[in-house]
């Protein structure tokens, strides 16, 4: 078995008035991972137990390969970490804290590629950080971590507060400088059209717990929704991997999370009829699966 | 404690490095300390000669408030500060525990404030011994100056170890106020009191007494600043 990018085991971490449960997951070198949550789902305090800013209550945590919170220097030296609430100096330019990070990393950083990242990002060295916008800001951080090569990058909802300009602006460009690396991404957002475009898998979580984890090809591929039209009589059979019926008249709207040809037949032979059968978008898809999960648990 | 002898050349370099980027973003308030210090004494050597008699009083007391609004100023801006607007995240994203970064922090913050504070020291007792002035007052100049550096280390830990604005801005009125209190209480204390405007500097038992407890404040305040931080388990 191949040494996992981000391994965690049975995390948890207890705070008074939220818990994170026994939260799992393994995202593989070269994959990138979509961690999608609502807001004050868990995903910032899972991500900053995986940067060893807070320290799980139980669980293991490896970060390519080193036990975190106690390896943590080794691992982060090939560790880039941008999170949306992270602020560089205000009082320095961009050009010095490119000198900084350099002067950590000699034997990584990139000086060709970093010179490349400024002029793709539009961000002008000289320029003093505090008069950034926020767009350039995050962009400026993603270049000091991208300049330093790192193995993994983890980002923490870092398209949050960007006008949908700069978020797709940002989103192409990591998706263009991204299309030749082999690096293992995280990237936590509760924005599904920004993770529905940058990655291959997805891992949901809601109230402090895993949902639903796996390949995001996976996820649309079982996932329908299907209209019916039915006769007043007609009552719905019980089929698996229905999530929700919701009747209207002599109409109905079926959500599945186990679509196969099976389904629509077996409602056909109930007396329905079958009028649509729509893929569902991602974001369609965490509500549902949230929603599901949620009345599962009496919430 | 922060164990600097035990790290590998790498990762001492690295807290080299954050201090020297702490220095760096200092350097204006150090600067701007400094040329304070150097001003409030030349004001403070006017007379009524001069014009200026209010020169001494004036010159004594913004001599005194550089000092303490630039302890000031260091804790709160360098430490706190980077802490509330998350440029900690960032720091702590690069390849350091959480011990390395606040040893790096103590270490910043007190070389930042020694720059200034032995400079004036020096200078003023220097200036002092080599002008033919009575030499009465350096004792309890010396005095005064190491409690100040006593009231920045006991700050600077509780900064350190706090995560609380209220709690530091608690400290910053607390070790205000005992500058008052020591000034008057040690300028009256015996062994002191009638050295202060004497010819010679008297170093009395007394004096050296007051010098003892501050030194002892002194390496305690910086012993929990380096101590208590790396066993914190939640840093944000």
């Amino acid at each position: 078995m191949t040494t996992a990018a981000i391994e965690l085991r049975g995390v948890c971490k207890r705070y008074p008035f939220f818990a994170l449960e026994d939260v799992s997951f393994r995202l593989e070198p070269g994959q990138i991972m979509g961690f999608v949550g609502a807001n004050g789902a868990g995903k910032t305090t899972t991500i900053r137990i995986l940067m060893a800013l807070v320290r799980q209550d139980a669980g293991d945590v490896e970060l390519l390969g080193c036990r975190m919170p106690d390896e943590q220097v080794r691992a982060k030296w090939d560790v880039g970490f941008v999170s949306e609430e992270m602020k560089l100096f205000g009082g320095a330019t961009l050009a010095w804290h490119l000198g900084f990070v350099r002067s950590l990393f000699p034997g990584a950083w990139d000086d060709r590629y970093a010179a490349r990242l400024l002029q793709r990002f539009h961000l002008h060295p000289g320029q003093r950080v505090k008069g950034l916008s926020r767009g350039e800001r995050v962009k400026a951080l993603m270049l000091l971590a991208l300049a330093r090569k790192p193995r993994l990058l983890v980002l923490d909802e870092p398209t949050a507060g960007l006008d949908p300009v700069a978020r797709q602006e940002l989103i192409g460009e990591l998706m263009e400088i991204l299309q030749d690396e082999e690096r293992s991404i995280l990237f936590s957002s509760h924005n599904t059209l920004d993770v529905e475009q940058i990655s291959d898998q997805i891992t949901f979580l809601d109230r402090g717990r895993i949902v639903d984890s796996g390949d995001k090809e996976v996820f649309f591929d079982r996932w329908r929704r299907l209209s019916l039209e039915l006769p007043e009589a007609v009552a719905l059979p019980d089929v698996v991997g229905v999530v929700d019926v919701a009747r209207s008249g002599h109409t109905a709207v079926v959500t599945a999370n186990a679509f196969d040809d099976e389904l629509p037949a077996a409602y056909q032979r109930a007396g329905a009829t079958l009028r649509d059968v729509q893929r569902m978008t991602l974001e369609e898809i965490f509500v549902a699966t949230v929603m599901q999960k949620r009345k599962e648990r009496g919430a | 404690m922060t164990d600097l002898t035990a790290m590998t050349p790498a990762r001492r370099s690295i807290v080299g490095r954050l201090v020297a980027k702490d220095l760096y973003l200092y350097r204006w308030l150090i600067t701007g300390a400094l040329v304070g210090g150097v001003l409030s004494l030349v004001l403070s050597h006017f007379s009524e000669g001069d014009n200026v008699s209010t020169g001494p009083n004036v010159g004594i007391l913004l001599f005194m408030t550089t000092i303490i609004a630039f302890g000031i100023f260091v804790a709160m801006f360098g430490i706190l500060k980077e802490r509330q607007d998350k440029s900690q995240l960032f720091v702590l994203s690069l390849p350091v525990s959480p011990a390395h970064y606040f040893a790096a922090k103590t270490w910043a913050a007190l070389l930042a404030f020694l720059v200034p504070w032995v400079v004036l020291t020096v200078g003023v007792v220097a200036l002092t011994a080599l002008s033919g002035q009575p030499q009465g007052p350096i004792p309890f100049f010396v005095v005064m100056m190491t409690f100040f550096l006593g009231n920045f280390c006991l700050l600077l830990a509780l900064v350190v170890n706090t995560k609380s604005e209220l709690a530091a801005i608690a400290g910053v009125l607390i070790t205000n106020v005992s500058v008052t209190l020591f000034l008057v209480q040690v300028g009256r204390l015996p062994g002191v009191a009638e050295h202060r405007l004497g010819a010679a500097a008297v170093w009395s038992p007394a004096i050296l007494t007051v010098l003892g407890v501050e030194l002892a404040l002194i390496l305690l305040s910086l012993g929990l600043a380096f101590y208590l931080p790396s066993r914190k388990k939640d840093l944000v």
